[in-house]
């Protein structure tokens, strides 16, 4: 670009302790925090498990294939919304997005429709959901947090209208059950979408230039708009990807129970919220890593494994996950009034 | 700070020599309306190349519209506009950016949550095949930028974040970014209110150095001494209206302060 | 989350309304107890539900409104045989039906018997999910409004006695008619540790199931533990995995529930462990598994019967004055091997 005529007016600080301050700075912004945390947390569980297999089974392969299991059905719906709370939105629909989405592919596959068409269109109906949600948003100039409140009774009372109360069972073929919930070794499928998920919102989020448009327009949109972003399209495309996320879910679930209940993904849109937040991002927006939400949402499976495992009373479980919100919002803050 | 450099910079070779009378930019009879409020009655300026030309007057003058006009955030209800005489209708942002100017907000437009480099390059990113950045050379190019061009205190790393800067060291990445981007025409509104005596000093410097290249820059500002003591003309608005212009020569700090009160 | 959800494979496309010209060959599965009406259905032969004529005597009823309220969402399946019970009644009653759902909201739910109230509707029958709903059920009876209580009846206190009569599971026996079960057949023996999961162990519901439960269990010196599971299956399946692999002493499992019941048989392969498995409510993956021997039974809520007798017995008061009596819908309702192939067959519909 134009940088060759700059013309030198000053030089202040000696070029090798810029680059210094520099790797700090941008360690500080990686959400390094979090994967300490969860390392530790993983190698002190595994010291324990392998010491004592007996009182406490975290690395049998039972309790490690339930875990990789479990973890995509939340962790691919907070990469969605995670990126979305980064562009500064919220979506409170996604679990309703999950229902309809699935269920209408299921409904599909089970009536003849190739399965692989019928999951394509359900990737679809939940990007579509996003969209709207987006173009709501946008358009009308209200807070995301009203439009999906508002969505995700419509889009709730549609699963009733097209489908009914009861549940849609799923039997899909066996070539599409083993890419959406077989075994590769012991790893499952769905935990490899969650990893090559993971891979493509980083490189989305971090790398691309949507990412960066994301992050500024999430942190302030007047500044972003004011600079060329195109700030609406980078919020409405982190609405269709949320969508898509959470209908990924739905699909990567009905595959694994087999079973799509209209009732069920309730607490799904503030259980990923929760994911982010323990991952370091902000109800602001803005701020956040993909690493923070992937790991945020292991975390809250594994506070609840490992608390069941060494046999806690499975009575008071929500409030150690509560406890771990709070204490990694606080962790989080204090870091962040640290850096400023 | 950095005055002696600058010396040395501006004996170089103007890039940018005179080109005949042709004014860079001219506004012709601009009209804009909110509302009931008439913010503009019908204002006629022009800019030449290679001058600072300072827009003054009171809050409520018209100069924050104005600069949006001229910027493409706000189009004109009526007028014209000419760039190097050829008529132009600016319906965006990135239109006036596309054509050379380049706007410094009061309020810096700046976002917190992102490095210093980020910010500089925002929407104008650096990137390769299917739009990756090129987040290296953003880096390496910001540091030279923070290194060279205004010299911002404290501001070590181009990774630090913005919200951790103070108004000054914000106001100073606001301006390396507009500076960066030269084109041609940079609007600065109210650039020095935020900084530090020699922060300003650096900028003013600066301003003179991209003026001996041949750019243009509109100063809008509440500071008459400021103004005089870089601008070479001064044009005072006043309830949307163009009540006094005159160059440097023709005019003193005390006048201005008597034109600009009176109105 | 309702007390007592259940799935059903076979009516997942049929729509809440169930056509009344069914209604003759729906009633013929309904117990001895019917006989008397069905014929008395029969011989109108009317090809929809008038049928003042099949209750003859008392007081015109023909036409009157019954609120039919319900305190989950339209979308929980396990009041879709709840209704069909409840509009074969009214049809065979000649009465009218007003079916509202309160969305899980006690605030909704008491505005909408309210507003019910005062439209003057003939009777109500409410689920009643706790003792929100006291003051409302006396302000019916006060305006001489007979209320009747199905599925779940929390009032207490002064509302306890306004509502006349309650048809659904009684909770307490139903949990000592599981246990019980699993005794008799040697699944669990004295010493042994039963593991109770369930969807949300606050509720009325798990809190009698599980106390039933305990009662036979600690008569022959078992004990018993609860883990709440939610609703959704793979979170719950999940959980139920950690805490089979954190107590490898469990020796059966006794699920309150129908999620933790429909995915008990996942969570024991899961760990490669044969575990005796019972437990409460249907879903079309429970009723498998009892045809395959993994589930060992299951207790049914007979949901038709509560929408059924509630609206019945509101029928018979109007009209000749009976007061309404309390069934408890699952006395001795246990789904085994040995009828399960006759449930399959009905389930989703009238069971």
């Amino acid at each position: 670009m134009e940088h060759q005529h700059l013309p030198m007016i000053t030089e202040r600080t000696p070029a090798g302790r810029r680059a210094d301050s520099g790797r700090r700075y941008r360690i500080q912004q990686s959400g390094l925090e979090i994967l300490i945390l969860f390392l530790l947390v993983q190698v002190a569980s595994i010291i324990y498990g392998v010491i004592s297999p007996d009182t406490f089974a975290y690395v049998s392969p039972a309790n490690i294939q339930t875990a990789l299991e479990a973890i995509p059905l939340l962790g691919i719906p907070a990469l969605g919304v995670g990126t979305l709370m980064i562009a500064g939105e919220f979506d409170l629909s996604i679990g309703a997005n999950y229902i309809f989405s699935s269920i209408i592919m299921a409904q599909l596959a089970e009536n003849g429709l190739s399965v692989w068409l019928a999951a394509l269109l359900g990737l679809g109906i939940g990007a579509g959901i996003g969209l709207l949600n987006g173009v709501i948003t946008l358009r009308l100039r209200i807070p995301s947090f009203i439009t999906t409140l508002g969505t995700m009774g419509i889009w709730d009372a549609a699963t009733l209208f097209i489908h009914g109360a009861s549940s849609q069972p799923f039997n899909p073929p066996p070539e599409f059950a083993a890419v959406t919930a077989g075994l590769f070794g012991i790893i499952p499928a769905e935990f490899l979408w969650f990893l090559a998920l993971s891979i493509v919102f980083w490189a989305l989020l971090h790398q691309h230039r949507l990412g960066n448009h994301i992050f500024a327009v999430g942190g302030n949109k007047y500044a972003a708009e004011e600079n060329g972003v195109p700030g609406n399209r980078a919020k409405l495309i982190a609405f269709g990807l949320t969508g898509a996320c959470a209908a990924l879910a739905g699909i990567l679930a009905a595959a694994q129970i087999g079973n799509i209940a209209p009732s069920s993904a309730t607490d799904l849109p503030l259980q990923a919220i929760a994911a982010c937040v323990i991952g370091g991002l902000t109800l602001s927006g803005g701020r956040g890593t993909v690493l923070g939400m992937a790991l945020g949402a292991a975390l809250i499976y594994w506070i609840q494994d490992v608390l069941l495992l060494l046999g806690a009373p499975g009575f008071y479980l929500s409030a150690f996950v509560g406890v771990l919100i709070i204490g990694a919002a606080a962790i989080y803050e204090q870091l962040r009034r640290r850096q400023s | 700070m950095g005055i002696e450099h600058m010396e040395t910079v501006a004996a170089k070779q103007p890039e940018y020599p005179e080109e005949g009378t042709v004014p860079l930019l001219e506004l012709r009879d601009i009209k804009k309306r909110y509302g009931a409020l008439e913010a503009l009655k019908g204002v006629s300026l022009h800019v030449k190349r290679a001058e600072i030309l300072a827009l003054l007057g009171d809050n409520g003058a018209g100069k924050s519209t104005l600069v949006k006009i001229i910027s493409g955030v706000v189009p004109p209800d009526a007028g014209s506009m000419f760039w190097e005489g050829r008529p132009v209708t600016l319906k965006s942002h990135a239109e006036a950016t596309a054509l050379g100017i380049e706007t410094i907000y009061q309020d810096s437009a700046l976002v917190d949550s992102l490095t210093v480099a980020r910010n500089i390059f925002l929407g104008r990113e650096l990137v390769g095949p299917f739009g990756f950045m090129h987040h290296r050379k953003m880096r390496a190019i910001a540091s030279d930028v923070l290194q060279t061009i205004v010299a911002i205190e404290g501001i070590d790393s181009p990774d630090k974040l913005v919200g951790s800067l103070s108004g000054g060291q914000k106001q100073a990445v606001a301006i390396a970014r507009a500076v960066y981007f030269k084109r041609t025409l940079l609007v600065l509104d109210e650039p020095t209110s935020a900084l530090a005596v020699r922060a300003t000093e650096a900028l003013f410097e600066y301003l003179r150095t991209l003026r001996s290249q041949g750019l243009s820059s509109i100063l809008v500002t509440h500071n008459l001494y400021d103004a005089y003591r870089i601008c070479d003309r001064f044009i005072i608005l006043s309830h949307g209206e163009l009540v006094f212009e005159a160059s440097r020569s023709e005019t003193s700090v005390a006048e201005l302060t008597e034109r600009v009160s009176r109105s | 989350m309702c007390q007592c959800r259940v799935r059903l494979k076979e009516a997942w496309l049929r729509p809440l309304w169930y056509p009344v010209y069914q209604h003759r060959t729906m009633l013929s599965c309904v117990g001895a107890l019917l006989a008397l009406l069905l014929t008395a259905c029969s011989t109108t032969g009317g090809s929809s539900g008038s049928s003042s004529a099949s209750l003859s005597g008392g007081k015109a009823i023909s036409g009157k409104t019954i609120l039919f309220e319900i305190q989950s969402t339209p979308s929980d399946s396990f009041f879709v045989p709840v209704v069909n019970g409840a509009r074969a009644a009214a049809a065979i009653t000649g009465l009218k039906l007003e079916i509202e759902y309160a969305s899980n909201d006690d605030t909704t739910e008491v505005n909408q018997v309210r507003s019910a109230i005062a439209r003057r509707v003939a009777a109500i029958a409410v689920t009643i999910p706790d003792s929100a709903l006291n003051q409302t059920v006396c302000e019916a009876r006060a305006q001489g409004i007979p209320v009747v209580a199905f599925n779940i009846n929390g009032a207490s206190g002064e509302g306890a006695r306004c509502v006349q009569a309650f048809i659904g599971q009684d909770f307490v026996q139903s949990g000592m008619l599981i246990a019980q079960r699993m005794i008799d057949d040697g699944l669990i023996k004295p010493g042994d540790h039963v593991f109770c999961p369930v969807e949300s162990p606050t509720q009325v519901y798990a809190v009698e199931r599980y106390a039933g439960v305990v009662q036979a269990l600690k008569a022959i010196g078992a004990s018993c533990e609860e883990l709440g599971t939610g609703v959704d299956y793979a979170p719950a399946r999940a959980k139920m995995v950690s805490y089979l692999l954190g107590h490898p002493n469990t020796s059966a499992i006794i699920a309150l529930g129908h999620t933790p019941l429909d995915q008990a048989p996942a969570a024991t392969e899961q760990v490669h462990r044969k575990i005796p498995i019972g437990g409460f409510d249907i879903t079309p993956d429970i009723l498998q598994a009892i045809k395959s021997g993994v589930i060992t039974a299951t207790v049914d809520q007979q949901p038709y019967q509560q929408g059924f007798y509630a609206v019945m017995e509101l029928a018979l008061y109007l009209k000749y004055g009976l007061a309404p009596s309390s069934i408890n819908t699952s006395n001795g309702a246990l789904i085994d091997k040995s009828n399960v192939d006759q449930v399959l067959s009905l389930a989703g519909t009238y069971r």
